[in-house]
């Protein structure tokens, strides 16, 4: 038996928030989180001085725009706002974004809970934008 | 009719910004008669509280003044979360659910309206089927019904155009939110001159 004490970890809201963030984006058909005004007050709540005195909000974009976790016994509930490209069926990425997240969640020792994504943009990617029109069915 | 892209407007026509002008004055006949306009009212409820919390702060500590890129900011996001509409749910389980926002879909429309020859998209809603809509839905089985009103290019073939349009909206919400688009109305309201 090894005479140092085993470490003890806490996997962290904040930790699942990051995870799920980067999980979705590396979704194929997730061009982007989605931050929305709840969001974007929580994140001013939880702020400092420091925040109301961004000179520019654009370039320093909070890491968990669009995310909300909470853990709670054990057991951690995700509510993620995305935006899609629109060369994919949006549902069915939305479903992989589900399915993803609880098995990230699952490799931290946490029990994946309620995973509730929505689905706020369906747009072409930023590049496409400017140079290609819709694509006809 | 040109309209201004650049101006958030509700479905009704009005801008956000005549909402937000009197969101501390009591709603007006015509807003407590739109839904649009109550669900515009309700959400901008939310920000004219924060802001009234963030103005009493100000007035406690001069340091707390804001910079205007975070007035902008939260305007902008405000206007933008106006502009999504309702969120559709489209999946619902035990272990969570997929809602997708009006916005979304619409522009999906969009984009299969405008790029038809003759017609040009005036106004869109849509709204799950009522046969499902309180009900819990497996993944692929939601449908939505759309709106649509339009303005067609004179002397153009007005039921052809708007069966080729039907089609081409069915096609599209498959191929692009992966719904299945259960009534498609349209509307011709309006003709322009080519």
């Amino acid at each position: 038996m090894s005479e140092h004490p085993l470490e003890a970890r806490l996997i962290s809201r904040r930790l699942i928030a990051d995870l799920a963030a980067r999980t979705a984006l590396d979704t194929p058909g997730v061009l982007r989180l989605e931050p929305t005004l709840k969001n974007l007050l929580t994140h001013l709540g939880k702020g400092t001085i420091q925040n109301l005195r961004r000179t520019d909000t654009r370039t320093t974009p909070a890491r968990h725009d669009g995310v909300f976790v909470t853990v709670h016994n054990g057991i951690a509930d995700v509510q993620l706002d995305i935006a899609t490209d629109i060369a994919f069926a949006a549902l069915n990425v939305a479903q992989a974004v589900r399915e993803q997240i609880a098995r990230t969640i699952s490799y931290t020792g946490l029990i994946p809970g309620r995973i509730d994504i929505s689905v706020l943009a369906i747009e072409h990617p930023p590049t496409a934008t400017a140079t290609r029109p819709p694509a006809p069915l | 009719m040109a309209i201004d892209e650049t101006i958030p407007r509700l479905g009704c026509g009005r801008s956000i910004d005549e909402v937000w002008a009197t969101i501390s004055q009591p709603p007006t006949a015509h807003e407590n008669g739109c839904a649009q306009c109550r669900t515009a009212r309700a959400s901008l409820a939310k920000l004219a509280e924060a802001a009234r919390t963030l103005r009493d702060n100000d007035a406690e500590d001069a340091s707390l003044q804001p910079h205007h890129a975070v007035k902008d900011a939260i305007m902008n996001v405000a206007r933008a979360e106006v502009r999504r509409g309702s969120r559709l749910p489209v999946y619902r389980s035990g272990q969570g659910g997929v809602t997708i926002s009006e916005q979304a879909i619409t522009s999906v429309i969009w984009f299969g309206a405008d790029a038809l020859a003759g017609v040009r998209g005036r106004r869109c809603r849509v709204r799950p089927d009522p046969d499902t809509a309180d009900d819990p839905r497996p993944a692929g089985t939601a449908g939505i019904s759309v709106d649509l009103r339009i303005a067609v290019a004179s002397g153009t073939d007005i039921p052809g155009t708007a069966e080729l349009l039907r089609q081409r909206i069915i096609g599209m919400i498959t191929a692009h939110v992966g719904l299945n688009a259960g009534a498609v109305n349209i509307t011709v309201e309006d003709f322009y001159d080519v």
